[in-house]
């Protein structure tokens, strides 16, 4: 290596760790105009309408196809109810066309692949703009749609009963047309 | 001297480290800084993807072909569609096809600033990163815009994509066409790409000749970087890649030998410009229409038979093999992943002796591997 | 932990105590300069007419204690604001904010941080050499901290005016190095030995340019006091001593890279290389022993940028005479001598700041060098080309001599 091959390297080294740190020093000078980050949780980014977050049901349209339970990849949703206008229980759980008993997404298991939005005939479960869902238990990761809470244990026992009185009350009609038939 | 007698020393590069991308185990043995031998160990990040599709229909396998290669999730999506595609002969609308010629490019040069931002951080200089985040950053919130997501999409499906590209979209992405070539690059040449202490660290490093690169299979920016001029988009087009005029580039052992990991390095950042070129022409080519085929939508069941279609991914060619027995679902899907055959080259490069402890980090960082593909 | 303080500084100030107590017996402390705390307490008590019993080691000790802990109290202070500007120059240059949430634009962070180190546990490795491991954050702060003894603050604000300052600081750095190896050794942990290794090479290996450097000054001023090598430069600023010959302008900025390396800054940050090595020797330590390494880093990049300011950017001179001429007069009362006093010693620690942000500014700019590339480039680079500029220096001085700039004035 000769000399002038020698110091012509230290110069080019030299230079471009010159040239590095004028862009650095460039954005350090001007910080306020080239700061992109905002200062969450107080402020917070716009959510276009299109986001994939936690579900929402609107409860009333549900006709309980199922069809979002089955064209979930990982099968996360869980419905159950009765079709049609048999619902027997009465107070806010009877919608339009369906009595819905449980309708609960796991979100341990969720991937947000908005598949579930599209084969839903009314058009009634959506991906909405929440991204932040937390939780300190496993067990809490449940949401159940209908009430828009976590799936407690009270849920499940509600769930149990309702079956259970569904069934009975089924059982009674049969009984009861069986009756009349005769 | 030659009486000095030094031992050799096993280091287990371990799935948890901060330079391995992912969880992925590098046994070296040592003398001193230099290697002697390294042996890689994968399998940390398998999830039986090939498994899960047998058991699933047609569309509810587009999210997990998403979260193979998680870094460029359009481009998987879309070997897959057009793989079903091709097996059931369908027609995408030209619209259909203009968008996902779009946004597989907006993709890749996400993927590859990523790649850039992270190789920086591995060799030290941290703030490149920054800055490659700060413009991947636009490209994510251009995404979240059209399709909800930041990171795995399922937007791209059998027969088209799955929303339309407003206008605001659209203006939105000739901003940042505008925004990003050639201020940003020529940035990231100044600062990282020309620094003398980055091009010592990176120049005759790992050197990869074409035929070791040729035979192990290795595709994408690291072949390219050993100086062969192979791209699928150009060689066997898919989709409408004939339509536009883009150069491939390649390495020439500009700093240093050809195929090292500068070479590498520079054809992901070269590579950025001429996809900044297609997403520019696709813009200003962009027919109305339908942007997806409704039928196809629906359900899909492609008639009886095996295909082979491949694609150009960010990191080499993305290829699916199908075999569908005429049922909606899939009897068996396997996935190719570039990583995989880009990964096996590493011990090849790392074993001939020449290689140092800080040049393991350098190579690893130049192949530019997803674990999610090479274990899928 | 504190126990780990009191040791560090007891060590110091033993050191500094033996130090002058021998240059005592053998007559060579000057008559000017530094702060005589013991011959200033004999005198009080001389004039009040009290006999002290304490023998004079003793005292020394005591009088020594205090201004370590002084000087202690310092590099504390110094630390708490240098990690807080580090977080926010690198934060500035990223397009980002840094901290922001505790005190105004996150100046208490740094206070915060502490708080949560001191309560972490404490581990220490099954299989570690517990005695070697306990001690290696000690020798390491110690190490450092016995530095800053012949150090001046300012004109007269000095621990103790050594005859042999920068000989000192060049002789006592090297046992930071035993401490860093212990540290890597003591930690069971390949990774960490292999910071080690790359530690004692790199630490080593630039103290040859930094000797160097220290040499072609001292030739200009013929004293190794820091005091001293001050004095001469007075006046304008091209009194300076990086103006004053071409070659100590070379010299100044070869000090510069290798203090870098001799901090374990970036681009020389290969014992910490965070992302190879995790954080080298340092990566089993947590907790307040982590902190005394880290409380040790800053230190000794506020020490290499103290001793540059010195030797080559004029002290605490501020390069105009209006400036420097305030206190210094025979008449000047004890306000203005107070006044005179504090503005010598904001500049000199401003001039330090300042180089330790140029020091931040390169670190979060540049990527790392590789070992064999921070070899080469010591002794194939800096030690040549700073030897050439030791002679070319002091064949300046001997022809062109005097003062000036570039021997013109």
């Amino acid at each position: 290596m000769s000399i002038s091959q020698y110091f012509s390297d230290i110069f080019k080294v030299a230079r471009s760790i010159v040239i590095g740190m004028g862009i650095t020093l460039k954005y350090f000078l001007n910080y306020k105009k080239n700061t992109i980050t905002i200062q969450y949780p107080r402020e917070r980014d716009l959510i276009p309408p299109r986001h994939r977050g936690i579900h929402y049901l609107e409860t009333e349209k549900c006709v309980m196809c199922w069809k979002c339970s089955e064209i979930c990849p990982v099968d996360c949703i869980y419905i159950e109810g009765v079709r049609g206008s048999d619902g027997v229980l009465q107070g806010g759980y009877r919608g339009q066309k369906a009595t819905l008993y449980k309708f609960t997404v796991d979100y341990t298991v969720c991937i947000f692949c908005g598949l579930c939005e599209e084969p839903c005939p009314p058009k009634c479960i959506f991906l909405g703009p929440q991204y932040d869902y937390n939780a300190t238990d496993r067990t809490m990761m449940e949401k159940n749609l209908r009430t828009g809470e976590v799936y407690t244990e009270e849920d499940e026992k509600f769930v149990q009963w309702a079956r259970g009185e569904n069934e009975r009350l089924i059982a009674e009609k049969k009984h009861g047309k069986k009756e009349e038939g005769k | 001297m030659p009486d000095i007698k030094t031992e050799e020393m096993l280091l287990n590069m371990g799935p948890q480290h901060p330079s391995t991308h992912g969880v992925f185990r590098v046994v070296i043995r040592t003398d001193g800084e230099m290697v002697l031998e390294s042996e890689s160990h994968i399998g940390y990040l398998h999830r039986c993807f090939e498994k899960v599709a047998e058991n699933n229909n047609y569309l509810q396998v587009v999210p997990y072909t998403d979260r193979m290669d998680y870094l460029c999730a359009m481009a998987n999506n879309l070997g897959y569609a057009e793989t079903v595609e091709k097996l059931m002969k369908l027609q995408v609308p030209e619209r259909a096809e203009h968008i996902r010629v779009i946004v597989a490019e907006l993709n890749r040069i996400a993927s590859h600033l990523m790649a850039f931002g992270t190789y920086g951080m591995d060799l030290g200089a941290v703030t490149p990163f920054l800055y490659a985040f700060r413009d991947r950053e636009m490209i994510l919130k251009i995404f979240e815009k059209l399709c909800g997501q930041r990171l795995n999409y399922s937007y791209v499906r059998v027969g088209g994509v799955t929303f339309d590209m407003t206008d605001e979209i659209l203006a939105d992405v000739e901003r940042f066409c505008e925004y990003f070539e050639p201020a940003i690059l020529d940035e990231y040449d100044q600062l990282l790409s020309y620094n003398g202490i980055f091009i010592s660290r990176t120049a005759n490093v790992g050197v990869l000749p074409v035929d070791l690169a040729v035979n192990y299979g290795v595709t994408g920016p690291s072949l390219r970087g050993s100086g062969l001029k192979r791209d699928l988009r150009k060689d066997e087009p898919y989709s409408i890649y004939d339509r536009f005029e883009f150069d491939i580039p390649v390495g020439s052992g500009e700093m240093g030998t050809l195929g090292d990991c500068w070479d590498r390095y520079m054809v992901r950042i070269r590579e950025m410009r001429q996809s900044v070129k297609i997403v520019r022409q696709a813009l200003r080519h962009l027919p109305s229409g339908d942007f997806c085929d409704k039928k196809a939508f629906r359900g899909v069941k492609p008639p009886k038979g095996e295909v082979y279609h491949k694609i150009e991914g960010a990191r080499g060619e993305v290829g699916f093999y199908l075999v569908s027995d005429g049922t909606t679902k899939p009897y068996r899907v396997k996935a190719r992943g570039p990583s995989f055959s880009n990964i096996s080259v590493l011990d090849a490069l790392t074993s001939r002796g020449d290689c140092m402890v800080a040049d393991m980090v350098a190579i690893i960082g130049s192949l530019d591997i997803v674990m999610g593909e090479v274990d899928r | 932990m504190s126990f780990e303080f009191f040791t560090s500084a007891l060590l110091a100030s033993m050191t500094g105590a033996t130090v002058e107590e021998v240059a005592r017996e053998h007559g060579t402390i000057p008559e000017q300069g530094g702060i005589y705390l013991e011959a200033g307490i004999r005198q009080i008590c001389d004039a009040m007419g009290v006999t002290l019993l304490v023998p004079g080691w003793l005292l020394i000790t005591a009088m020594l204690l205090i201004v370590c802990l002084l000087v202690f109290g310092f590099i504390n202070v110094f630390a708490l604001f240098a990690v807080w500007l580090e977080r926010k120059v690198s934060a500035h240059m990223q397009c980002r904010l840094g901290p922001m949430e505790v005190g105004f634009h996150g100046a208490l962070q740094t206070i915060a941080d502490g708080i949560k180190l001191t309560a972490k546990e404490d581990i220490i490795p099954r299989l570690a050499d517990k005695p070697l491991f306990i001690l290696a954050p000690i020798i390491v702060f110690a190490g450092v901290l016995m530095r800053f003894v012949p150090l001046p603050f300012g004109q007269r604000l000095v621990a103790s005016d050594l005859d042999l300052g920068l000989f000192y600081v060049a002789a006592v750095g090297s046992v930071e190095v035993i401490g860093v190896i212990m540290a890597g050794w003591a930690s069971n942990n390949k990774w960490s030995l292999f910071g080690t290794i790359r530690t004692a090479t790199q630490m080593v290996s630039y103290e040859v340019p930094i000797g160097s450097a220290f040499v072609a000054v001292i030739a200009c001023v013929g004293s190794f006091s820091l005091h001293e090598i001050v004095q001469s430069q007075s006046g304008w600023f091209t009194q300076w001593f990086c103006l004053r010959n071409p070659f100590l302008f070379v010299l100044a900025i070869i000090y510069l890279v290798a203090s870098l390396a001799g901090c374990k800054r970036a681009p020389f940050d290969l014992p910490e290389a965070e992302s190879e090595l995790v954080s080298g020797f340092h990566t089993e330590y947590s907790g307040m022993r982590f902190a005394l390494f880290f409380l040790a880093e800053y230190a000794a990049m506020y020490l290499v940028s103290a001793v540059a300011v010195v030797i080559f950017f004029g002290g605490w001179w501020s390069g105009i005479p209006y400036l420097d001429e305030i206190g210094l007069g025979a008449r000047d009362s004890l306000a203005v001598e107070t006044a005179g006093l504090l503005i010598k010693a904001g500049v000199l620690v401003s001039k330090s700041i300042f180089l330790v942000f140029v020091q931040m500014w390169v670190r979060w700019t540049l990527p790392r060098v590789r070992l064999d590339q921070m070899m080469h480039i010591c002794w194939k680079v800096l030690l040549p080309i700073s030897l050439a500029c030791l002679v070319g220096s002091t064949l300046w001085e001997l022809m062109a001599g005097g003062s000036g700039l570039f021997g013109l004035a």
